[in-house]
């Protein structure tokens, strides 16, 4: 016999709508809402190892480094170069020798003097090879130094430099005196306007105004940079309000961030930033000129921009590394407008026929634009009988394949971003023999890039930088799909942020409305 | 002892195989430690920094080296922050045994009584209820789960915090209105199977004949089901529980991710990312051992819940 058990006998207990709706009931105001003088900032990648200003392996580390320490020269909003922690500077005639008069009255964070004394160490430390810095290339181009008195240092340079002050904008002066080597990721003692309150390695930095900066006081009492590790939620936390801005927010998420109206994102006049297809240019198929060349003519440009780019950037027609609006920018040259017949024929000629495969190495995970840039490229090139093999790839395998140079990657086109400081001569100088890891070596671009250096008359270096626009538009050691900057979302209570052309948002004059 | 020895055994292997295998993968943590931004760089570079971080000697001798040096406690540097890794452990795990209990408890009490009331009341509405939401929580996809709170609770109706971690001892309300979220996430993902399980275990623990003779002996229904049917019905969900129980103690990643909680799971990922050995062999292996460790916990409490098991051991 089947028995029935508890058919019907009672109602659920007033008990469990109770609990359902005690976890539903108010908990007072999110954490996010702190004061007006705290600016919350996330970042969605990873990358905030340390707090060494000269040991910079990812965009966050960017806009760390500037609140923290003050460099000699900066980059201003307009793109000009201004006097910062050095107040003027000369140049010898060979345009070898540069001589910087350095502010007085700036104290480190530990109340130290700063002094001409420590821009010779800060640059001893960088250019030692032990220490592997970032900025090491810039310094080893100097030969001697010489400090007279508390605020005048002198500095030889190996070759002619008449942009020298232009490769200082990166490198920050730390309070190399007190820092072992140890603890210098952690030993945040600069000038700068903010200090260190605190830090949890690739979690969070936390900073807290300098009241005895030297500048401009700060506006914000604290600027809290936090690691949101997934995107989607870092823009529910921007809608939110539990942040107040989001670095390097992906291209397809601009659309529904534009339909919020206290949401805005910052801008430039003039990018210096590059995505690019960078090829081997000493491995086949791309160590033919004419394969890269028809790989150019291949990608389209405007629909790449306009989709996988969610239109923030500007189309590199002339695939240089230079922008249109760049002081240096060369028109009248060739231009790699969309043609698919043209990258055909070109492909031919160097050897890659209908049915064969290319690859396009690129990132999982994030940097989805050109996840989309690639399946652009692979339906286009589907078209004239080429296959794209899209990999998509963590960021060590991603890495693995490409760097350091001269490592060999055939039949591989490799997306990036290259980010250089965001003076001309130095966007142009990636390429020069041993830069890039297309591991293109062009002497005579070499000799432009040293003359363009060594020269005195501002119309003289852009003639040349002209030249050697001509020359990588016609050779495209690598293909310059569009000049672009990582894109920075933010409330509009946030004021007084803006953005280098690379994309690092520089929060030193921000403030909350 | 015998099981200690096995969980060892079991402990050793692991070690010796998350080593291993770590290093067979591509992509080196030098190249992302140097960066590719970093001009000059080249590959003698790169195998002298291998060289000064121990990365060139025979991976067997690796192995001795951190597994000599774990055994005395010292799990190593992480070789980005160059941090001793159990400092960083010691500002996870807190996070992570905090979730991880909050969202298990939640998920067992909700899947208990859930379970309870189904079987107080079958095949009546209620019980319609529970098996849909036991479904619904076996469908919905974690991530999912979270971005609906987070636009409810963070964005339509914002009273909740949408990310970071307060420690409970800085600010306790802070503190838990910050795990409300991502515990809630984490537990109603867990509840629906241990739910589908115990409610399966109760109807068919309901329907044996040491019920129907309680029943004829006149006992009330409720106090079947509470005093004899549910202990019954407990053993096969409490082995799922501890199996639930230590994988989140190994880190429930894709929520650290997305409420930004900086739990285990956060840092084994970042440390997969940039090829942090250190850091990757000691999460890995905490997560083994926080498991083999659940595991032997759960085979102890057998005993506790039926003593018939404890005879038979």
């Amino acid at each position: 016999m089947k028995i029935k058990i508890g058919t019907g006998k009672r109602k659920p207990p007033l008990l469990i709508a109770l609990l359902v709706a005690s976890l539903l009931a108010p908990w007072g105001v999110p954490s996010g809402s702190a004061a007006n003088s705290v600016l919350k900032y996330g970042y969605t990648g990873g990358g905030l190892v340390g707090l060494n200003p000269n040991q910079i392996t990812s965009g966050t580390q960017r806009v760390v480094a500037p609140l923290l320490y003050d460099p000699l020269v900066k980059i201003n909003k307009e793109g000009k170069l201004v006097p910062w922690l050095a107040e003027s500077w000369s140049v010898s005639k060979d345009q070898r020798t540069w001589t910087f008069i350095v502010r007085t009255g700036v104290k480190f964070h530990n109340g130290r003097r700063f002094a001409a004394s420590d821009v010779m160490r800060n640059l001893r430390w960088i250019s030692d090879p032990a220490n592997k810095s970032s900025q090491a290339n810039e310094v080893g181009k100097i030969e001697k130094y010489r400090v007279s008195g508390l605020n005048k240092i002198s500095i030889t340079l190996k070759n002619p430099n008449s942009q020298f002050p232009g490769s200082l904008v990166f490198i920050y002066m730390a309070d190399i005196l007190n820092i072992k080597s140890s603890n210098i990721k952690y030993s945040a003692n600069g000038t700068g306007p903010y200090k260190i309150n605190s830090f949890s390695s690739d979690n969070y930095v936390y900073l807290k105004k300098n009241g005895n900066y030297w500048g401009n006081a700060s506006k914000l009492d604290e600027i809290k940079i936090m690691r949101s590790p997934d995107a989607t939620s870092a823009l529910l936390s921007l809608q939110s309000g539990a942040l107040d801005m989001v670095w390097n927010v992906a291209p397809n998420s601009i659309p529904s961030l534009r339909a919020n109206k206290s949401i805005d994102f910052l801008n430039t006049d003039v990018f210096t930033g590059v995505h690019v297809l960078m090829l081997d240019t000493k491995s086949a198929p791309f160590n033919n000129p004419k394969a890269r060349q028809a790989l150019s003519y291949a990608v389209d440009r405007e629909t790449i921009v306009k989709t996988a780019f969610g239109g923030v950037g500007e189309v590199s027609l002339t695939s240089t590394p230079l922008g249109t609006k760049d002081t240096a920018y060369k028109s009248g040259l060739n231009k790699y407008t969309f043609d698919l017949d043209k990258a055909k024929a070109l492909f031919a000629e160097a050897g890659i026929k209908s049915g064969d495969t290319l690859t396009f190495w690129t990132l999982a995970g994030r940097r989805f634009e050109w996840v989309a840039m690639a399946q652009i490229l692979q339906s286009d090139l589907k078209k004239i009988g080429i296959t794209l093999d899209i990999q998509p790839q963590e960021t060590a395998s991603w890495l693995g394949k490409f760097y350091p140079y001269p490592k060999s990657f055939p039949n591989t086109i490799v997306a990036n971003f290259l980010s250089p400081p965001p003076i001309n001569a130095y966007q142009m100088n990636v390429y020069t023999t041993g830069g890039c890891e297309c591991k293109w070596d062009d002497k005579a671009y070499d000799d432009m890039m040293k003359s363009a250096l060594a020269s005195t008359s501002q119309d003289e270096y852009k003639t040349i930088l002209g030249n050697m626009q001509a020359k990588f538009n016609n050779e495209q050691p690598s293909v310059v799909v569009l000049t672009a900057a990582n894109i920075t979302a933010y409330r509009n209570s946030v004021k007084g942020a803006w953005l280098l052309g690379e994309g690092t948002p520089q929060l030193i004059d921000a403030y909350m409305d | 002892m015998r099981r200690l020895g096995t969980s060892v055994t079991m402990l050793f292997t692991a070690s010796l195989l998350i080593f291993v295998v770590l290093r067979v993968l591509p992509g080196d943590p030098v190249t992302i430690l140097l960066g590719p931004g970093n001009r000059g760089i080249g590959e003698e570079d790169i195998q002298e920094y291998r060289a000064k971080m121990g990365l060139d000697k025979p991976l067997l001798v690796q192995y001795f080296i951190w597994f000599s040096n774990f055994l005395r406690g010292d799990m190593g540097n992480s070789l980005f922050s160059n941090e001793p890794v159990r400092n960083m452990f010691s500002g996870h795990i807190m996070p992570t045994v905090q979730l991880t209990l909050a969202a298990i408890v939640l998920a067992i009490v909700f899947a208990i009584s859930l379970a309870l009331v189904g079987a107080i009341w079958p095949r009546s509405l209620v019980d319609r209820v529970v098996t849909f939401i036991a479904s619904l929580g076996m469908a919905v996809p974690t991530f999912i789960t979270a971005i609906i709170l987070l636009l409810t609770f963070g964005i339509f109706w914002p009273i909740l915090p949408t990310r970071g971690y307060i420690p409970f001892g800085e600010d306790p309300i802070g503190n838990l209105k910050l795990l409300t979220m991502p515990a809630i996430t984490l537990a109603f993902a867990a509840m629906a199977p241990i739910l589908r399980m115990l409610r399966a275990s109760l109807a068919e623990a309901s329907s044996s004949p040491w019920t129907r003779t309680a029943e004829g002996k006149g006992l009330l229904w409720n106090r079947i089901v509470l005093k004899h049917v549910f202990p019954n019905a407990l053993i096969p969900s409490l082995t799922f529980v501890g199996i639930t129980f230590g994988r989140m103690l190994g880190g429930a990643v894709l929520i650290e991710f997305i409420f930004a909680w900086p739990g285990i799971g956060t840092m084994m990922v970042d440390a997969i990312f940039k090829r942090d050995y250190a850091v990757l062999q000691a999460t890995i292996l905490f997560a083994a051992i926080a498991s083999i460790t659940v595991n032997f916990i759960v085979d102890l409490a057998y005993g506790f819940v039926d003593p018939r098991l404890r005879l038979k051991a």
